[in-house]
């Protein structure tokens, strides 16, 4: 049961009908909306030619998959790692936190992508592209969600921390104990919203010609001209990758409320 | 417990909270710091108990030295109890979870003992159908002696109590403080800090009177609260037991 925001008064729960009805009048509305404006357009739609590439659509989603798993689980050890130096009593720590936290989230991903992979990776020697994909998305990823960890590490009430001190708690164990499990909660929906920008996100590797499922659309397109044919797989290609993601998160954070 | 303070003083952002503050209490089970709000009583507890380092001065408890590096804090601090105003308890976990969670990872009970003890603890303050609540779903009173049962489960010869009645209603702070003298009536040594002037009198053998970050009396409970010396004492006491 969601939190009222806007609503003070106490609210019945909602029918199982309205709910249904709720969700048949919000897709028709969208839906009436785009078939007028295809309409007006008269377009020509060439799924056929689209068809013949379909192989194209499934090894570009499958490596758009892969990269964004292993860009996922890097970048969130990365961001915890950065928000834990963030806080740390070592000076260097946390201004080098910062500079990164601040030079990654002040500049377009896209001058990121180009920097790393013609200047840092050539300089350091990592000729595999797809390698070159996973750190700078990483890299991207984990200052928002380095960010992230820290707003919900402080969100847990010094109280907290001094009961912690008080029951004999190191402070490793504070962390892992009080501060990890009471901060998870609070940082599940924006959590969620990041990791599905990362997805989103990867498809600006492309441009450094990673093979993945945006740039195997913009082939298919330039082979048959069918620009919406082959972009609109592309949208739900990636959809069906993000939309699980939001729903888990909010499964999770309806277990992870705190009362009885 | 032999409790010496010497010389203690702490300030915050330059503020002085507490002013060279001496006092001393010699044998005595159950030492009680009393006084008006803002004058320093829950600090000089935190120094105590060791939460909060001073900036300067000593403590001495039976004699002995009490050494301000983290490190020793950390040791000290597994040897007392404390419970606080309130927010004492962890509320992601369980009643049962917030004893026996501190008796494995610190004092090293198995999880079978940790579990056992717990239960026993609670039982002990009829709390026994409520161990698998989260707090959310205890009322302030049974958080607070939850939160009490957690501070003695590993069974230390000092507790230190920090205004622990007082965001409860009348009825709540009489069930909290029947727990206390429970605790005192086991041997344990108590130094609380409390609004509860009655309660005070009657079941401490000591009574410090702090205001403005100093101690102004000290001595048997019946005489700091009678017959007190200083005009702020008398102030005090007079408006706190006027009705």
């Amino acid at each position: 049961m969601d939190a009222p925001l806007l609503y003070t008064t106490a609210r019945r729960a909602p029918s199982r009908i309205g709910v249904a009805l709720g969700w048949i009048v919000a897709l028709a509305a969208l839906a009436g909306f785009f078939s007028f404006a295809f309409y007006q357009l008269d377009y020509a739609w060439n799924w056929d030619g689209v068809w013949e590439y379909r192989q194209k659509f499934f090894t570009g989603w499958w490596t758009t998959v892969w990269i964004s798993a292993a860009a996922l689980v890097l970048s969130t050890v990365t961001g915890f790692l950065v928000a834990l130096a963030r806080s740390s009593p070592v000076h260097v720590l946390r201004s080098l936190s910062t500079l990164y936290i601040e030079l990654i989230r002040g500049t377009p991903f896209l001058v990121q992508i180009l920097i790393f992979f013609y200047i840092v990776a050539d300089g350091y020697g990592i000729s595999n592209r797809y390698l070159v994909g996973v750190i700078v998305l990483s890299v991207f990823s984990g200052a928002y969600i380095a960010e992230i960890f820290r707003a919900g590490m402080e969100g847990v009430s010094s109280s907290q921390r001094e009961s912690a001190r008080a029951v004999g708690f190191t402070p490793f164990q504070t962390l892992r104990f009080v501060i990890l499990p009471q901060a998870i909660r609070q940082t599940l929906p924006p959590l969620s919203g990041q990791f599905a920008s990362l997805i989103k996100d990867s498809s600006l590797l492309s441009i450094i010609a990673v093979n993945e499922l945006t740039l195997n659309a913009q082939e298919v397109n330039s082979f048959t001209f069918s620009t919406f044919e082959s972009f609109l797989p592309l949208a739900i290609g990636y959809l069906i990758l993000t939309l699980p993601i939001s729903l888990f998160s909010r499964r999770m954070e309806e277990r992870l409320k705190h009362p009885s | 417990m032999n409790l010496r303070i010497d010389n203690l003083s702490l300030a915050f952002d330059g503020k002085p909270v507490l002013r060279e503050i001496a006092a001393e209490a010699k044998d005595v089970g159950v030492l009680a710091i009393v006084g008006p709000s803002g004058g320093g009583k829950s600090t000089l507890l935190r120094i105590l108990s060791g939460l909060l380092p001073p900036d300067s001065g000593e403590v001495f408890w039976d004699g002995s030295k009490m050494s301000f590096r983290e490190k020793d804090l950390l040791a000290y601090r597994r040897k007392v109890g404390t419970v606080f105003q309130a927010f004492n308890l962890f509320p992601h976990l369980s009643a049962e979870e917030n004893i026996a969670l501190p008796l494995r990872e610190v004092h090293g009970c198995t999880l079978a003992d940790a579990r056992d003890k717990a239960m026993e603890r609670l039982a002990r303050f009829q709390l026994k159908d409520h161990g698998h609540k989260k707090p959310g779903a205890l009322s302030g009173g049974q958080r607070q002696r939850v939160a009490i049962a957690r501070a003695m489960a590993f069974e230390p010869a000092l507790l230190f109590f920090d205004e622990p009645t007082s965001a409860l209603d009348p009825e709540m702070t009489y069930e909290v403080l029947e727990a206390i003298r429970e605790v005192r009536e086991e041997g344990r040594d108590l130094l609380l800090v409390t609004h509860e002037i009655g309660f005070a009198r009657e079941i401490a053998d000591e009574l410090w009177f702090l205001a403005d970050g100093k101690i102004l009396e000290q001595g048997a409970p019946k005489d700091v609260i009678e017959h007190s010396g200083t005009e702020e004492a008398k102030r005090f006491f007079e408006r706190v037991l006027r009705w």
